[in-house]
């Protein structure tokens, strides 16, 4: 096999105004597999201390599953499985705004065989920055994630959603990459 | 902030990112979406808590028959490998 070519193929960086949401339309149908890197905070302002986005393919609300790994700096390691969250793939914590300031998640996602027209698979591995000021539950969390869309569609667009009716802040981006593997 | 809230998109065929507000229609999935979003944590709060209460609950039965908490979490331990 030859050697796997990364492209990138779009990217965006949120401004002053900041976004509820960031889709990636139009994604070419000539790579084999898709890469996704984002690094988010959000403004969400309640009493926990991180929230979350998640992740919808082609703009569909259903078929969505997950099971995912965390681990948080009061050593917890937990497995949860989830259906439909928020209308697409929990992605793991992110920082919001009782985080510690300017820090920010990163999460990366793997997307194998997206125009084929079997169900499609992702993978994530996240860490959510929180600098240690917090210990425990509330603290850096990792989370490894093995997600399902039950569609067979081929993945045309892609949307991030803030969840709890929050909006990324400015400097968050998202990159989107296209890898052939011939 | 803004207060109407922003959408980002951008166009991989082109490269074009396009910010505009929310239509009315998205704000209020956005809205339900996010209601749906808090009931499935307080679900799974409530079935944490409950559970954590069963299993305190469960330990204090066994303690009262003369289990030490040793012996307890000896049959934990064997019963989840």
């Amino acid at each position: 096999m030859a050697n796997p070519t990364l492209f990138q193929l779009a990217t965006t960086t949120v401004g002053a105004g900041g976004a509820s949401s960031v889709t990636f339309s139009n994604i070419p149908q000539v790579y084999t597999d898709l890469l996704i890197k984002v690094s988010a905070r959000d403004n969400f302002n309640s009493g926990q201390n991180e929230n979350w986005f998640s992740l919808q393919f082609n703009g569909v609300t259903t078929s969505y599953s997950s099971i995912e790994l965390t681990g948080n700096a009061g050593g917890t390691v937990a497995s949860v499985s989830r259906g439909v969250l928020n209308s697409g793939i929990y992605t793991g914590d992110e920082p919001m705004a009782t985080s510690t300031a300017n820090t920010f998640s990163n999460k990366e996602f793997y997307i194998p065989n997206y125009t084929s027209s079997n169900y499609k698979s992702v993978s994530m591995d996240a860490v959510s920055e929180n600098n240690g000021t917090l210990s425990g539950a509330n603290g850096p969390k990792n989370t490894l994630l093995a997600a399902l869309w039950s569609n067979t569609a081929p993945i045309t667009s892609i949307s991030f959603l803030d969840a709890n009716g929050s909006s990324f802040v400015q400097y968050s981006t998202f990159y989107l990459y296209g890898i052939k593997n011939s | 902030m803004s207060d109407t809230p922003i959408a980002i998109e951008v166009d991989c065929s082109t490269g074009i990112a396009t910010e505009r507000p929310l239509t009315a229609d998205e704000i209020a999935a956005r809205d339900a979406a996010a209601a749906a979003a808090a009931a499935d944590a307080k679900a799974k709060a409530d079935a944490d808590a409950a559970q954590a209460a069963q299993l305190a609950a469960t330990n204090a039965k066994l303690m009262a028959l003369g289990l030490t908490q040793a012996d307890i979490d000896a049959l934990l331990k064997a019963a989840k490998a």
